[in-house]
């Protein structure tokens, strides 16, 4: 190794005297040690900003995974508040009708006086009391309360005439 | 490729060895590459620009080296690439007409350049034959490559290189004595 190396430097040396005398190439003093120099900052520069040229697509490969991994937790969560509303929606709709409906059901077993009864009390009520505010109907409904002499002698009366 | 080279060459692969071979690569061609940088573009300015240019090169691009050629010859094309690349941006060879005048040109605006009387002759000289003369002559007379790896860097047959190095060096013996 040692060999090669030595034998390197005099080759070297020989090529720059080679190049000195018959070409008239010249160099800066000190310049080979310099341009080392240069050349090895140089490369670690490059090699920085490469490292950090990677770094930025790395990053921006890994914030757009998360904007559309984001993106996807939002629509799946928009989409599952979606079926939760109409999931409470159907089932107050259930709730309701299964109301509705047993009170359906609960009716068929009441006992048919009580619906008359009830039906007496609350329903004619309501009708009569209705046909009372409507005026065109006051003179039918006060004939019901008239007496049955008063409404034959009214009726005598008439036909004599 | 010698035992030497893939020595280097696999400490270059390894991340953690890359800098320091490197380093050690740097040492072995960078004097070699150099001059002959210099011989094509031919200012110390430019040459210094162009091996700079040429390193970092091998560094981000050694591990795409196939192994197809030896170490030598694919910096060797490297740095022939950059040089050629280099002088076609900057159109320093006009020309086939120019190319003698704006090679001494060239030269002689050089600080460093030393212009005596052998030197200003061997240019004058180079300065007349083609690129591809010049260019085979220089890296058999002056960096002692074989034809072999001649023919690997510049991509040509190597008896071709061959018949041009050796009808190069009767023209330039007609002219002055080597």
């Amino acid at each position: 190794m040692k060999q090669i190396q030595n034998n390197s430097e005099d080759f070297d040396s020989l090529i720059d005297s080679k190049h000195k005398n018959q070409l008239g190439f010249d160099i800066p003093e000190n310049y080979f040690a310099t341009a080392k120099q240069e050349i090895l900052t140089r490369t670690l520069q490059h090699k920085q900003k490469n490292k950090s040229k990677q770094l930025i697509i790395r990053l921006s490969i890994a914030a757009s995974f998360m904007l559309i991994i984001l993106s996807g937790v939002f629509v799946w969560k928009h989409h599952t508040n979606n079926t939760t509303i109409s999931e409470v929606q159907i089932s107050n709709q259930s709730l309701s009708s299964n109301f509705n409906n047993s009170i359906l059901f609960n009716s068929l077993f009441i006992e048919d006086d009580k619906i008359s009864e009830y039906f007496t009390e609350n329903i004619t009520h309501y009708i009569i009391s209705e046909e009372l505010n409507t005026p065109n109907n006051n003179l039918f409904l006060n004939s019901l309360f008239v007496n049955d002499a008063d409404l034959d002698s009214y009726t005598l009366e008439i036909l004599t005439l | 490729m010698n035992e030497q080279e893939q020595t280097i060459l696999q400490k270059l692969l390894h991340p953690n060895l890359k800098e320091k071979a490197f380093e050690k690569l740097l040492e072995m061609y960078q004097k070699k590459l150099y001059w002959y940088i210099r011989k094509i573009v031919l200012t110390h300015d430019d040459a210094n620009d162009v091996l700079q240019n040429t390193f970092i090169r091998i560094f981000n691009n050694i591990e795409s080296f196939k192994g197809k050629s030896s170490l030598k010859t694919w910096i060797y094309t490297i740095a022939h690439n950059e040089a050629i690349r280099y002088i076609s941006q900057k159109k320093i060879h006009v020309s086939l007409h120019d190319i003698s005048n704006q090679y001494m040109n060239t030269l002689k605006q050089d600080v460093f350049f030393d212009g005596e009387k052998l030197s200003e002759t061997f240019h004058t000289v180079l300065s007349q034959l083609s690129e591809k003369q010049r260019i085979i002559f220089n890296l058999k007379y002056f960096d002692d490559l074989t034809f072999n790896e001649m023919a690997e860097i510049l991509s040509i047959n190597e008896n071709t290189i061959k018949s041009t190095y050796y009808n190069t060096v009767k023209i330039i013996e007609s002219q002055i004595t080597l």
